[in-house]
């Protein structure tokens, strides 16, 4: 197994420098330039040439090129053209958030998803089944910022004391401000400031939840489908047949024989979820101005911030990997024949 | 357009020598040759403000975060709003009837030489950076020295333009400084450039410019003089400023803090407003502002006529070289209708307003009664089309002439409703007198290249008000030597040429009037663009502040002056 993975993760890396290159050239090739950002309206051409030696534009593409890929060797990021801060740091910033909000939103997939699955085959053409299918076909149609938009108007509007956007609720942040202002400010800490560790906690959850669900209900609707099929598939076999004639009770046949075998396909799809929740994020991190990779991703592009966009294209690939080579350990975690000699 | 946030700014930026990105900055005396004096502001000291209650926190959504709070290198319109609070300009802004205004702030009065071609600024003493550093006139001569130097690639290096080249400025004592240009002109095109945020020069007297906007006091802490100061930046989620006790600049605030939260998409900025979770929102779109109304808890306030829409004819091709073609697709279509359809509320009111220029009908200076507009005549536009040589001659509905058939596509930026709708529109018009028009929408950075590098037909584009407007930006003949990057549609007209030169040496402001006067009804007749409709901005505000004055200067204008009872206050800490 050891050596299986540090197999995997050699070869990710040639295909981590393809990628590299496939970005680098796509960027370069978008219209528009990341100059044209600080050009004035009488810019002279000498002006122009310095904004763009100072952005490191001036060189030929393949000089960029050759530079750009032994600073990324020594995983030197360089810095945003539009943040002015490294790219590292814009990173490290975000990604928290956004493995927080992925974390939840996987949760969500892989248990409502094959909840729903198990109950849908375990009762197959019945009402349930057939509501669970409708319901998730519906979900699975659904665009995640549709509903995300749809989720802030309704939450809004009904429940206005949740949260619709931001990470950190409204008491949270002011006693932080009056925390700040204090010790700027040297005056006496206001009493009840202080925030307690159970309070952001739950702050934190209460912010997540929409999010998570806007990212993961679609996906779960899917797994539902693949985890139906898959146990549908496995609850005629003889073994199972074998479990219910010895007497076991039904839900101990299923979850304990029936729900291992069933989840090999499910597995998979963990590999190419990671990865689609991360870009996919996009959208509902912009609705719910969550502060996380795919905002810093989206601004990138539309500010043509170079670096911003390469070094998160590069992260993505390399979670596309990491998925696939958890997948492929999973396998062998949820099937023992799997062997990776 | 709808560009990201940068760009935006870069739009108003650019736009004028002087503009709305530090919108509430620096205005003039009416009337020319302005001469400053009076009393100094109300100064705060360690007291808090008199009379009304002071406390409570604005929540103010924006779509857009900061890239900064050095006035040096800033180009955002949220940093640049946040500046003008941390570090304001050397003078207070004022606009009233339709007239900028300047108010002593860091200086307590200036004067203009006789040539007008010098200005001489008092600057107050006393006056503390946040560090306990005293404020001087070679701050300022400091700052200018920044935004000089090409490494620094700063977006306010035009103020130095019409300034003498060898000695822009002279400090005459620590608390005198002189501006001297090379000629006369607009005074209060003057005093802005002459009124820029200062920066702490003993803290950047070391620093590369050519890596300022890497500088600690760009990206973590500035160091200012004003009103407020910086509590915290969390990047793309919140700025946080805290009333400053100690400011001696301007009057100190009632607010005691101001938290600007990134929000981006507008239907969560519109539905955290609703539910009361953020105070101020800017950019009130026209389908929620009678519901907004209607709503008890907010107040609407329409800071006028910000933003107006056109479409650009790019003359550089053939199809459009022809005066009478342009003139023609103009009275097709009929824009007052546009007007009634979709930017009037469904209570009546009428949020736009037919443009015949780039410059803002707020500035009463410039404005116009009674311009006489091309009507919208369909008639008369196949009968100018077919003067130019455009004729259905072989029957099929497009106008042709010589083999070419008239048909030209129409770029627009994508996502936005309205720009789409006016593409809708225009293409079923022309339509209609046999010119076939394609649509295109295209993401924002594509399009803007595109209209720099004048690689289109015709667009539908937008631009800010600059309070300053200089038309030569967009109008003045392009050469080699002298780059317009904003004359997108290649337009070249001795006669406006020569009145922008003109223009831009004129000190006397009725001269100054009657010019653009002239240039606008020259470049109206040529029609270059199709000027479509100024849009009037609102913003929607919580209705416990009170002592707003809404204006189009700025969405916090003379933000010292909002306060809200005690009683009403809703954050206590």
């Amino acid at each position: 197994m050891f050596f299986f993975v540090i197999r995997r993760l050699l070869a990710g890396i040639p295909l981590i420098f393809l990628v590299f290159l496939g970005i680098f050239f796509l960027v370069h090739a978008m219209p528009g330039d990341p100059s044209d950002f600080y050009i004035k309206p009488e810019s002279p051409p000498a002006e122009i040439q310095l904004i763009r030696e100072q952005m490191g534009l001036d060189k030929p593409l393949l000089v960029q090129l050759g530079k750009q890929s032994w600073n990324y060797a020594q995983l030197e990021f360089g810095k945003s053209f539009s943040k002015n801060v490294d790219v590292s740091k814009l990173i490290l910033e975000a990604l928290p958030n956004t493995l927080m909000l992925s974390a939840l939103s996987l949760f969500l997939i892989f248990t409502l998803g094959t909840l729903m699955g198990i109950l849908s085959a375990v009762k197959q053409y019945s009402f349930l089944d057939k509501g669970i299918t409708l319901g998730s076909l519906f979900l699975y149609s659904m665009p995640s910022f549709w509903l995300a938009l749809m989720m802030v108007y309704v939450v809004a509007h009904w429940f206005p004391s949740w949260p619709i956007s931001g990470m950190v609720g409204e008491t949270i942040r002011m006693k932080e401000a009056a925390i700040a202002e204090s010790a700027m400010l040297n005056l006496p800490l206001p009493a009840g400031v202080a925030v307690g560790f159970w309070e952001r906690i739950v702050d934190s959850l209460q912010h997540l939840v929409l999010p998570a669900i806007a990212l993961g209900v679609a996906p779960a609707a899917g797994v539902a489908r693949y985890a139906r099929s898959s146990m549908l598939e496995v609850i005629r076999m003889d073994y199972i047949r074998t479990a219910r004639a010895k007497g076991l009770p039904g839900w101990k046949v299923i979850f304990k024989h029936a729900l291992r075998n069933s989840l090999i396909p499910i597995v998979t799809l963990l590999g190419l979820y990671l990865p689609f929740l991360i870009s996919g994020a996009v959208l509902v991190e912009t609705i719910f101005a969550w502060p996380g990779m795919g905002l810093l991703i989206v601004e990138g592009i539309f500010l043509r911030d170079y670096p911003v966009i390469i070094a998160n294209g590069l992260l993505l690939s390399c979670l596309v990997i990491v998925g696939n080579l958890l997948a492929d350990v999973l396998y062998g975690v949820v099937d023992p024949r799997i062997s990776y000699d | 357009m709808n560009l990201p946030t940068r760009h935006a700014s870069l739009w108003l930026g650019s736009f004028a020598a002087s503009l709305l990105l530090f919108g509430a900055c620096d205005k003039d005396q009416p009337g020319g040759g302005p001469k400053g004096s009076g009393k100094a502001p109300v100064v705060g000291g360690d007291n808090v403000p008199d009379g009304k209650d002071s406390g409570d926190t604005l929540v103010w959504a924006v779509s857009g975060d900061a890239d900064g709070f050095l006035p040096t290198v800033g180009e955002t319109a949220t940093g640049g709003a946040m500046m003008d609070l941390l570090m304001p300009n050397v003078t207070q802004s004022g606009f009233e009837d339709g007239r900028l205004s300047f108010q002593p702030a860091w200086a307590s009065s200036w004067e203009f030489s006789e040539d007008k071609k010098h200005l001489t600024l008092h600057l107050r003493k006393g006056i503390l950076w946040d560090d306990g550093e005293p404020l001087t006139a070679k701050d300022l001569a400091f700052s200018y020295d920044l935004i000089g130097n090409p490494k620094s690639n700063s977006p306010r290096r035009p103020y130095l333009d019409n300034m003498d080249a060898e000695e822009p400025y002279t400090v005459l004592d620590d608390h005198t400084i002189r501006f001297n240009y090379k000629w006369a002109y607009n005074p209060q095109t003057m005093m802005a450039h002459a009124g820029m945020n200062p920066v702490p020069e003993h803290l950047l007297r070391d620093a590369d410019p050519a890596h300022l906007r890497e500088h600690d006091l760009n990206i973590k802490m500035p160091v200012g003089h004003g009103p407020f100061r910086l509590l915290d930046w969390k990047r793309g989620q919140s700025i946080r400023i805290t009333r400053n006790p100690a400011c001696k600049t301007l009057k100190v605030p009632y607010i005691q803090r101001i938290e600007a939260r990134v929000i981006k998409e507008y239907a969560t900025r519109m539905a955290e407003l609703e539910k009361g979770a953020v105070d101020l929102m800017e950019g009130i779109e026209v389908k929620d502002i009678d519901r907004l109304r209607a709503n008890s808890d907010i107040k609407i306030y329409r800071r006028g006529y910000r933003f107006m829409d056109y479409i650009a004819w790019n003359q550089t091709i053939p199809l459009f070289q022809d005066r009478r073609v342009r003139r023609a697709l103009t009275m097709s279509l009929d824009i007052p209708k546009f007007i009634r359809s979709y930017l009037t509320t469904e209570g009546g009111e009428v949020t736009a307003l037919p443009a015949y220029a780039t410059v803002t009908p707020e500035l009463s200076d410039f404005k116009e009664e009674g311009f006489q507009l091309l009507s919208f005549d369909t008639k008369k536009a196949v009968e100018l089309l077919a003067e130019a040589g455009w004729k259905d001659s072989d029957g099929d509905g497009v106008l042709d002439r010589e083999g070419e058939k008239f048909v030209f596509t129409m770029l627009t930026n994508s996502g936005n409703p309205r720009r789409k709708k006016m593409g809708v529109v225009v293409k079923e018009e022309l339509g209609k007198i046999g010119v076939h028009v394609n649509l295109e929408y295209l993401e924002p950075n594509t399009f803007f290249g595109k209209l720099r590098q004048k690689d289109y037909e015709a667009a539908i584009a937008g631009w800010s008000a600059a309070l300053f407007p200089d038309p030569a930006v967009m109008w003045m003949t392009e050469t080699k030597e002298k780059p317009r990057a904003f004359n997108f549609t290649g337009y070249s007209n001795p006669e406006a040429d020569k009145i922008m030169r003109e223009m831009r040496k004129t000190a006397d402001i009725v001269k100054e009037q009657k010019l653009m006067k002239r240039l606008l009804r020259i470049i109206y007749d040529d029609q270059p663009y199709t000027f479509l409709f100024w849009r009037a901005e609102y913003f929607a505000l919580h209705k416990r502040f009170r002592g707003v004055h809404p204006n189009v200067l700025s969405v916090l204008y003379q933000i010292e002056d909002w306060w809200v009872p005690k009683s009403e206050q809703r954050y206590k800490f």
